[in-house]
């Protein structure tokens, strides 16, 4: 008999007419062919309030797998909004990610805007000009102040984006000398090997 | 869409269209034959539209709507067939024209999204473009709460959600 009351009451709740007030959103159940075809028309900032509508399409614009067709949809709406920005985003960065790093003026380290701001490839960050003193170090330094990063320098991708010559980054100095330390003798040139490739490979995107 | 000019079928001739809510439309053999769906059911390619001797029901779509996208190929019954070959350049380069503008602004929301489906279900590509070029007209320029409220969605997301999201875009 319970189950049969159970069975009742949940049938009057389906018909229930305050249901039918709440209707879903006619734009979220439209098929995502058409979603997308009305998606290829926005720039990346109109992009960006629609995914912050719902998380139904928050899920659906952040795909993030480089086939996709919502990556071609960002890459559209970059291309419509920066056509110099032609360069497709470097390697294991999605279309919305090199937007926001194209578009910002943010430093990623502290945070403050500032127009001087630069965008370094290597790192994949945008920094402020002092950001930048504060946290590289030139050549020069680097050899004269630590002298066992000179066996893996060829290992650490390097900027010259302000054209005096190549710096680099303290912090990637610091992480790439703790990995090397923490091998032992007979791996350590193996792996300098493979991290010079790919800082080589880093360098020419 | 080559079968267009061969065909030379009187300017009397009709089908007929039944709505899913069962309503019939008499229309001109010349709108039938510029869309490929249509074009499809009237040169017999699916047998069952012959079968029941030119008409055919459409389920997906309700006489209100069918209405509507009717009186819509029937404006454009005399224009010039677009060229279909690259899919991507059409859509950049969608214009919607005066007539279309008005046409469209004159439905409500819920009709426009009807018209949007009915179209591409009976692959009208022209009005398929213009109805979401519209909708992406709507979305230019809103903030995230205009859009809820334009589109009848609820925040779905906790404040904290929210501010997440805000800060990482």
């Amino acid at each position: 008999m319970i189950s049969y009351f159970q069975l009742v009451h949940h049938e009057n709740s389906f018909y229930d007419p305050s249901r039918t007030k709440t209707t879903p959103s006619k734009f979220l159940c439209l098929p995502p062919e058409i979603f997308i075809q009305i998606c290829a028309h926005l720039l990346p900032k109109e992009l960006v309030s629609l995914l912050r509508v719902c998380k139904q399409l928050y899920n659906e614009l952040s795909i993030v797998e480089p086939s996709s067709t919502i990556q071609q949809i960002w890459k559209q709406s970059r291309l419509r909004s920066m056509p110099l920005r032609i360069l497709d985003p470097p390697k294991g960065m999605s279309e919305q990610e090199y937007i926001k790093l194209l578009i910002e003026t943010k430093c990623s380290l502290c945070g403050t805007k500032s127009k001087k701001s630069k965008i370094y490839w290597d790192v994949k960050f945008r920094a402020c000009e002092s950001c930048y003193k504060d946290g590289t170090v030139t050549t020069i330094e680097l050899l004269y102040f630590n002298y066992s990063a000179s066996k893996i320098l060829t290992c650490i991708p390097f900027t010259n984006t302000r054209g005096d010559g190549k710096s680099y980054w303290r912090f990637l100095v610091e992480a790439k000398l703790r990995e090397f330390e923490s091998l032992r003798e007979n791996q350590r040139y193996h792996w300098i090997y493979e991290q010079t490739k790919q800082t080589e490979e880093i360098q020419n995107e | 869409m080559d079968g267009y000019t061969s065909n030379n079928a009187s300017e009397n001739e009709t089908i007929t269209l039944k709505s899913s809510d069962g309503i019939e439309f008499h229309i001109d053999t010349r709108i039938a034959n510029r869309y490929t769906l249509l074009n499809n059911w009237n040169s017999g390619g699916t047998y069952w539209f012959t079968a029941f001797k030119k008409s055919a029901c459409l389920p997906n779509v309700t006489g209100k709507v069918l209405e509507k996208v009717l009186e819509w190929c029937e404006h454009h019954i005399n224009d010039p067939l677009p060229n279909y070959d690259d899919d991507d350049s059409r859509r950049r380069n969608t214009v919607i024209d005066d007539w279309d503008q008005n046409f469209l602004n004159r439905v409500d929301q819920d009709m426009l999204f009807d018209i949007i489906l009915a179209a591409n279900y009976l692959d009208i590509k022209l009005l398929l473009d213009i109805g979401c070029k519209t909708v992406a007209n709507m979305i230019k320029g809103k903030s995230p709460e205009e859009l809820r409220s334009s589109f009848n969605i609820v925040n779905d997301f906790t404040p904290e959600e929210e501010e997440a999201i805000r800060r990482e875009n």
